[in-house]
Parts: structure tokens; sequence; C-alpha cells
């Protein structure tokens, strides 16, 4: 068994371990204003980040959108997944597939698709001016609103498609018992539903978090350059500054944001199941 | 005659997208404190006639009644039934303790009061020392007695039990239907429970309802059930029978002359007095092997199964193969092919339409 982990770990190894050995020993190299890159150990580049408020707020702006999203994503997708679980429609099926379809797109497609819908000419604006709601079109785009509008409907497959995991081991006598106990529908949701999907929400969450503070192109192009997080720094360090030793450094910082809401997921996860 | 305690009246379920009802016009009274059974074949219509009654299932038409007052379109959280699940649908984020307590917090029950009554619960169910468990820690019988705790503790009007032992193996089942009994008994608890099993059936009910295919085949005490079944279905299914086909000569004073098919003259206790074709039933214990008796047909052993206290034999009379069951050791064991003569007491053997 332990053999056929080789091949695997192998590959991991030289995709992955050794570019990110490669990445570390970047970060602590020098960045020239020049766009040189002067060999050296030194943490001049986390210094760099650390010691400047502007990306202190980057991180704090970051986390929130991660937060955000996520707790938006969970909200809009819920209702959602558990009309899935419990339909008898013969078409669940076709509606669970409908549901995760998104996925078969790339996301780039579906950012385009909402700059359509919310730019200043775009679908929403076009529609309240012609009904006379609005005089001048509402800023929908370039700002954080249209990234967190973006984001939220990018992530919901992937939600749904957790909570749906999670929900599969939910037996619906469960809400019968509650019912012939004496709770409501609301009730029963809160004391029974809610709690017994929970492994799925968080691994939902996990997911969506990290999939969010790590995604650049939507932030990129709803944003118009204008909203700044850790991923659209990067790149934008790596590409138009040609500062890679900053970069690098702030791969690790997210690296490390990644890694504090992994432990938290699975001290979380840990405690439900220990119930 | 009192008012029943829960009255169903002409209750009718239909399925969309099907013509024929899951349970056809079902009419029954129990009384306060009956243990009262619903027996059936699976898809008989008895869990689609307790869910009704626990509120579940919505009826299509006809009209529940406790206590004198309507409760056909009361929702399941307001009819304060207890409900226990075939599957026990116990709660598995919460503790043993956590579980009874469900009912109790619902209700608003202080904490304390919740406290003693959840201990009392439990220690009826003999759990008192496993309240702090996870379900999953918990045996199938374990289980099985959490969730009888959960539905008692709220002190339910009506106690509804769908299949409670039929996940539970043998030797458990019988404890714990002689426990259920004996639980009901003491706390004088409304009780319907749903089997598929004559034994639990016969052996916990005040009364029982044999149900088939949503009609009620026929309702009374075990021993009405057992000893005069109304039709062949109920015999059928309650024990084992010989039924054979035959002919009334003549009644008189519930007893009748029969021609039975390959066996000849015998004679029947007979409640409807009526000539022409009829079935005669007997039950494998109450034949009688090679006893003098006044009318007796002649047979061949033609299998012979020991199994323990009893000898269950096969005996060919002329073209029917005739079940007899024995006490052990009441006449030594007869092997195969011994001739004999086979009776029965006229008692014992009853006119079937």
């Amino acid at each position: 068994m332990l053999g056929l982990t080789v091949p695997g770990l192998l590959g991991l190894a030289v995709s992955f371990l050794l570019p990110l050995l490669w990445l570390f020993r970047m970060s602590l190299n020098r960045g020239d204003s020049s766009g040189l890159i002067v060999e050296a150990i030194s943490l001049d580049s986390y210094g760099q980040f650390l010691g400047d408020p502007y990306y202190w707020k980057m991180a704090w702006e970051t986390t929130q959108l991660g937060v955000g999203v996520t707790v938006m994503t969970v909200l809009v997708s819920y209702p959602i997944a558990l009309f899935l679980v419990r339909t008898e429609s013969r078409f669940k099926g076709v509606l669970v597939a409908l549901a995760i379809a998104p996925l078969l797109t790339s996301s780039v497609v579906r950012t385009y698709g909402w700059l359509v819908l919310l730019g200043n000419q775009g679908v929403v604006n076009s529609s309240l001016h012609s009904w006379g709601l609005i005089d001048e079109p509402l800023a929908l785009i370039n700002n954080k609103l249209g990234v967190y509008i973006a984001l939220v409907e990018i992530m919901m497959p992937y939600m749904i498609l957790a909570l749906l995991a999670g929900f599969g081991r939910f037996n619906p006598e469960l809400e019968h018992a509650a019912a012939s106990l004496g709770a409501n529908r609301w009730r029963t949701f809160w004391r029974v539903v809610w709690p017994l999907s929970m492994p799925g929400v968080l691994t939902g969450a996990l997911l969506v978090f990290v999939l969010t503070i790590s995604s650049f192109i939507t932030p990129r192009l709803v944003g118009g350059g204008k909203v700044f997080y850790l991923a659209t720094e990067i790149y934008d360090q790596a590409t138009a500054t040609l500062n890679w030793p900053f970069a690098a450094a702030i791969s690790f910082i997210l690296l490390g944001l990644f890694a504090t809401v992994i432990v938290l997921y699975q001290r979380a996860i840990r405690r439900i199941e220990a119930q | 005659m009192a008012m029943s305690f829960l009255r169903l009246e002409h209750i009718v379920k239909t399925y969309p997208g099907t013509d024929r009802p899951s349970v056809a016009d079902f009419t029954l009274d129990v009384e306060r404190g009956e243990f009262i059974s619903l027996l059936g074949p699976s898809g008989c219509g008895k869990t689609t006639t307790l869910r009704m009654i626990a509120g579940l299932i919505e009826p299509t038409a006809g009209h529940i009644c406790l206590d004198g007052k309507e409760l056909t379109r009361t929702p399941v959280h307001q009819r304060g039934m207890g409900l226990v699940f075939q599957n026990y649908a116990l709660f598995p984020h919460l503790d043993v303790a956590q579980n009874v307590a469900f009912g109790l917090e619902m209700r608003r029950v202080p904490k304390a009061d919740v406290k003693r009554r959840v201990a009392e619960a439990l220690e009826l169910v003999q759990l008192g020392h496993l309240s702090g468990r996870r379900i999953k820690q918990l045996s199938g019988g374990q289980q099985q007695r959490v969730a009888l705790a959960r539905a008692l503790v709220v002190e339910p009007s009506v106690l509804l039990l769908d299949e409670p032992l039929s996940n539970l193996d043998a030797k458990l089942r019988d404890t714990m239907r002689d426990e259920i009994r004996s639980i009901q008994q003491k706390l004088g608890i409304t009780t319907v429970f749903v089997t598929h099993d004559q034994d639990e059936a016969l052996a916990t009910s005040d009364r029982i309802v044999v149900m088939s295919e949503g009609n009620i085949e026929q309702v009374g005490t075990p021993e009405q059930i057992y000893e005069h079944p109304s039709n062949q279905f109920v015999a059928n299914f309650i024990g084992r029978v010989n039924l054979f086909d035959a002919e009334v000569r003549h009644t008189a004073n519930g007893v009748a002359a029969v021609d039975v098919a390959g066996l000849g003259q015998m004679q029947a206790a007979d409640d409807l007095g009526r000539p022409g074709q009829v079935t005669v039933l007997v039950r494998p214990h109450r034949l009688r092997i090679n006893e003098a008796g006044r009318d007796d047909a002649h047979g061949t052993v033609e299998s012979v199964v020991y199994v323990g206290d009893s000898i269950e034999y096969s005996v060919r009379v002329g073209t029917k193969a005739v079940a007899v069951q024995s006490v052990a050791g009441r006449h030594g064991r007869l092997e195969r092919g011994t001739p004999v003569r086979l009776s029965w007491e006229t008692s014992d053997a009853l006119v079937l339409k």
C-alpha cells in the first residue's frame, strides 16, 4: 500500500515542493528598484511588507474578502443545497447537475459575464434606467461590491457540492423525530438540521475561503485595477514591478494565512467529530 | 358506551399517481390505556396509518380525534404524541441525556425539572448509567431504549411504535417486547404498535388489527384473532394452519357435519350456519395422531422434523399434505412411512367462509 504512494509523492515533490523551496529562497533575496535581483539571505522583503501599513491594510482587506465571500456563499448556497437534498422531483439529478454546471466554464468567462451584467451600460444598469428607477448608473464594477458579487457566484458550485456531500448522511426521519417531540420547523432547523450539516458547511467554507483569497483574475478584472488584494499584488509585483523577492515574500505571507485557516478548520472538525 | 380515547374515522390515504388507496376506509376506536397492534404484511398500510395518527402523513379523507378533539389538521409538533421509529432516529450530535431532554426543552420545561425527568425516564428503561454516552457508542438494544425514553419523557397522550423491534436480534427482540409491554402497563399509556410479526402482536396487545392491502381484515383480542380468525387471510397470517376444502352437510348448535375433501366425514365448530362449500381450519398442534376419536382420517407420515420441544410431521392424507405438530415424547417419534390416523376435537376445527 505504502509503495503505491511513491509515484504521487515523487510527482508532488518535483512539481510542488521544489518550486516552493525555490520560491522561499527567492523571498530571501533583495529586490532592486531597477528590477534586478540581488542574491542575499535577508528578511528585507518580509520587513518591507510588515513595516508598511498599506500592506497590513491589504492583508486585512484580503481576509475580509475571504470571510465576507465565504459567509455570503454559505447564505445563498445553503437553501439551494437543502432543496436539492430534500426534493423528490424526478429531475433531481438534472437539478444537481445544473447547480454545479458553472464549474464547467472557466472563471475568466464567468467574470466577463459579470462585467457585461454589472457594467455602466450593463444589463442591470440599463434595465434600472429604462424603468426610471435610476438616473445615473450604479457603480457595480471597478469596486469591491462587484468583486464580492462575482466571487460569490463563482464560489457557489463549490459550496453546494460540499454541502451536498455533508447532507448525504442526513436522515430525514430525524426531522420527523424532532417534530414529534414538539419542535416547529424553525427549531428543528436550528437544533437538528444545521448542527448536522456543520461538517459540510465547514468543508465548503474552507474551500471557498482559500479559493477566494488566492483568486486574482476576478478581483483584477471586476475590480478594474482599483481594488487591491494580496493575490493581485503578487501578480503586479511579479509582472509589472519585477520585484520577484517581494512577490515571493507576499506569497509566503498568503500561505501563512492559508495555514492558519486550515488549522482552525481542523480544530473545528475535530470538535464536531468528538461529539 | 364511553367515548373512545383515540378515534380514527373512515381514514383514507391515496398517494398521488396511484389508483389503489394505501389505506382504505379505516375506522378504529382505541380505549384509553389500551395497547393495540396494527399487524400485517409489508404494504398493508399499517405504517401509513400510524404516520397519519402521528401527523407525518395527511389523510386524503377521514377524521382523527383524540379525547373528543379533532386532530386531523393539527401539525405534528402540536399533537403531543410519542413516536418511536424503526431506525430509532436518535440525534447523532447529542448524547443520551440530551436526546431524552429534547422534547422537554421544546416544551420549555425548567432546567431542574428537565434533569430530574430525564433521569427518571432513563431509569425506566434501565439506562441511568449511560446518560453521558454518545449515540454511536450504544448497541442497537440500548439505542432502542433511548428512543423509548425520549418518546415517553414528554408524557405523550399516545405512544406510537413503528416496528421498533425489527432491527434487533431474535433474543433481544423478545426481551424488549416484554419490556415495552411492562412499561406500557406501568404507565397505562395508550399505545399503537405497528408490526409484521404475529408473535409480537399476540404477546403484547390488548387488541390486534389485522390489515391487508389497506383494509382491516379483523379486529379482536389475541385469542379471538388466533382462535376465531374471521377469514382465510387472518388464519394464514396468524400462526400455522391447515386449511381443508369442505362441504357443510348440516349444522346444529354451532357444530357442522362436514365432508372434508380427502378426509371424509368430520365435525367442526361453525358460527356461520351456512350450507355449501366452506374452508375448515385446523391448527397443526390441535391435530391428534392415533387417538381414539369418533371421526378419523387415515394417512402416512411423509416427513419428520424434530425441533426440540415438539415434532413437526407432514402427513399425507389422500392428495393433501397435512401439517401436524405433536409434543415431543407423547408417543415416541414416528418414522417416515408409518401409517397413522388423524383426528381432531370438534371445537378445534373451525368453519371459515
